[in-house]
């Protein structure tokens, strides 16, 4: 097996008193879509920020990139090694149109000195071509947009950077079917052109349609990883609610007070 | 969030069997309120409630608000065995769904564009995620689905449920949709070829009611046809029977996908048919872009290239059909597909053709028409099989 682009082990965040994340372990293969599930508050998105820079993760772990370990400090450190995040709150400019929006924060791509439209236009259709994406005009302002549209020009502008990871959080709650069915269609595409995928759900339905793997938090701790091909949805939900624990397993993990969860009790 | 909200699957086998025990005492006993429901059952208000709602999204009930001993109550009545069926039909850029109940009536549906030919594994699971999405924003309880049905553009083998080698899917051929789509929804599945299914819905609720021995043409990419003989399906012995699409009309007409050359699909298949508009018939639209759809609106409003385009292949078709007729003496024969919509502009050059090439006793009593099924009619077919196939 070839070397995972991302590959992260004993992963901690405490926040104040807050245990978020417990020596958590986690990887991302090339062409491959991870699903990161768990309860509300299981560390999910703690852990892709942990992965984007936005909240630098405890001394003591390692998180290695193509094998080769390295330090996320920053969103800058995350972004210049390849990794690209979709937040649930897209921070797309309504008054700006879809090459605006593309290019928006996306500054140092541009050529030096000012903002060639042409070419910028030429490059967003470029990409939205790649995609199989068909926009009626690029010139509307993405405030005219469908939630689908607008979930995939943000999709489309996080890679503009050329990320070989790409992570969404919660990408189709608030869609439609058909839109939904789109922003599936994007991911499958994304994993073909051999990126490795990080799709945060609570959507069992929409993580069995397109992910190849299950990766369960439970309480900050890695509660299970599943190849979805070969796991039922039982299984993969009784690991998120801890149905799954037998009664000694769950008797130890009480008892060991540091090894629970995410609040101690003071 | 409701129960149906978070968990698809079958987790809900304690809520099934609950069902059950209301739906026994409706059935006892005849229309009850929900507290009387409660009672009888010994489940809790709530979960009679939850129950109630679960089966009325699926038709299964009717509820009636009245009072009893001057407090407000809700009346139930069981209006038809509960259980839901599923129709899934894939056709070249769609994946489309319909949840019926256990009649065949439709409750919810939806339809999503994807490039089916593309890769059968991927369809099919999406196919799946579209089927379990409908019903969770339906909020039935996929536990409740009975039957699946699937429509394949292509012959399927009625022993394995294999997909045929020659269709407007190639790279289908081999394929089993059946045990991946059964695995993921948790049901039985049945696949069947759109043109059966079509002439399914015709005869149950179209033109063919009451017909006994019918052919229906789909006329699409390939053309298939629907074979009803004394009023049983004619599926041949591999599945293929219907596969009229290749009779061979002319020997140096075009050469088919099928290897043959001059196949009626070469005269009536959309593809063949938008390379034979002329060059700049559709000033203003890219041609790229014209649909057939177009192409038939334009022979309707008068336009002699798309007229003539089309009685062209309404005479294909009827030097086709008429081999039909003579073999299988039918007394309907029922075209279906976007480019029946053009009516007798493509029937009567149809019905011309058939009287040069059909016995003259085959023909008397023949009636040519359009299906009134519209684009789903394979669709429908598959949710009424699929309730055929419950109890
Ligand atoms: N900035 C913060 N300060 C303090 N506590 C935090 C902070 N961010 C997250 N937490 C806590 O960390 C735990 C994990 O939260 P996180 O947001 O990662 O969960 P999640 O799995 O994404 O949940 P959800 O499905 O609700 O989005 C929770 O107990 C949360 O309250
Ligand atoms: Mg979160
Ligand atoms: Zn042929």
């Amino acid at each position: 097996m070839s070397t995972p682009i991302l590959e992260m082990s004993g992963i901690s965040k405490t926040f104040g008193a807050v245990r978020a994340l417990s020596e958590v372990d986690f990887q991302v293969d090339a062409g491959e879509v991870v699903a990161l599930l768990g309860d509300n508050g299981a560390g999910k998105s703690t852990l892709v920020k942990v992965i984007a820079g936005a909240h630098p993760a405890d001394n003591g772990g390692v998180i290695s990139w193509d094998g080769t370990p390295v330090n996320i400090g920053t969103p800058a450190d995350a972004q210049r090694l390849g990794i690209a995040t979709i937040y649930q709150d897209l921070a797309l400019c309504d008054n700006l149109d879809i090459v605006g929006n593309l290019f928006l924060g996306n500054e140092r791509l541009h050529f030096p000195g000012t903002l060639d439209e042409v070419e910028m236009e030429r490059r967003a259709v470029e990409l939205l071509d790649s995609l199989s994406v068909s926009i009626p005009s690029l010139r509307v302002p993405v405030a005219a947009l469908s939630g689908g549209q607008r979930q995939i020009i943000a999709i489309a502008r996080s890679l503009l950077g050329q990320p070989r990871v790409v992570m969404l959080d919660e990408p189709t709650a608030a869609l439609g079917v058909a839109q939904t069915a789109q922003v599936l269609d994007l991911i499958e595409r994304l994993r073909d052109q051999g990126l490795g995928v990080v799709l945060i759900s609570h959507n069992m339905a929409d993580v069995r349609a397109v992910a190849d793997r299950a990766m369960v938090l439970r309480l900050g701790r890695n509660a299970g990883d599943f190849p979805i091909a070969d796991t039922s949805y039982e299984e993969i939900v009784a690991a998120i609610t801890g149905a799954s624990d037998n009664p000694v397993s769950r008797r130890s993990t009480r008892t060991g007070s540091s090894a629970t969860a995410t609040k101690d009790k003071e | 969030m409701t129960e149906a909200d978070t968990t698809p699957g079958s987790q809900s086998a304690l809520r099934q069997a609950n069902e059950r025990r209301v739906v026994e005492v409706l059935r006892r006993e005849g229309t009850r309120t929900q507290a009387e429901l409660a009672r009888a059952t010994g489940l809790s208000a709530a979960s009679v409630s939850n129950i109630v709602r679960g089966l009325r999204s699926a038709g299964a009930v009717s509820v009636r608000n009245t009072s009893s001993n001057g407090r407000r109550a809700r009346a139930v009545t069981l209006l038809r065995p509960p259980g839901t069926v599923v129709a899934l039909a894939f056709t070249v850029g769609r994946i489309s769904v319909a949840v019926g109940d256990s009649d065949g009536n439709p409750l919810a549906g939806e339809q999503i564009e994807y490039d089916v030919p593309a890769d059968p594994e991927r369809a099919v699971r999406r196919a799946a995620w579209l089927a379990e999405t409908t019903l969770l924003r339906a909020r039935i309880d996929p536990g409740r689905v009975g039957a699946v049905v699937v429509s394949v553009p292509a012959p399927i083998d009625p022993r394995t449920g294999v997909v045929g080698d020659i269709s407007c899917v190639p790279r289908w051929a081999g394929f089993r949709p059946g045990p991946a789509l059964s695995e993921r929804l948790g049901s039985p599945v049945l696949v069947e070829n759109d043109a059966n299914l079509a002439v399914t819905a015709e005869r149950a609720s179209g033109v063919a009611q009451g017909v006994d021995h019918v052919v229906q043409l789909s006329l699409d990419v390939g053309v298939g046809a629907g074979i009803v003989m004394s009023g049983r399906l004619f599926r041949g012995a591999g599945g293929t029977a219907g596969e009229v699409g290749h009779i061979g009309l002319d020997q140096r007409g075009p050469v088919c996908r099928c290897g043959n050359r001059g196949c009626l699909e070469t005269f009536v298949g959309t593809d063949y048919l938008m390379d034979m508009l002329p060059r700049d018939s559709f000033r203003g639209a890219g041609l790229g872009a014209v649909v057939l759809t177009d192409v038939v609106g334009a022979a309707l409003e008068g336009d002699p290239g798309s007229r003539r385009v089309i009685a062209e292949a309404g005479t294909a078709l009827g030097q086709g059909t008429a081999i039909i007729a003579n073999l299988f003496n039918p007394e309907m024969i029922v075209v279906g597909g976007e480019l029946a919509e053009a009516g007798d502009l493509l029937l009567d050059p149809m019905r011309r053709a058939m009287e040069l090439g059909t016995l003259g006793s085959a023909l008397s009593d023949l009636r040519v028409v359009a299906s009134t099924q519209g684009a789903d009619a394979a669709l429908r077919g598959a949710l009424i099989t699929a309730s055929h196939s419950l109890s």
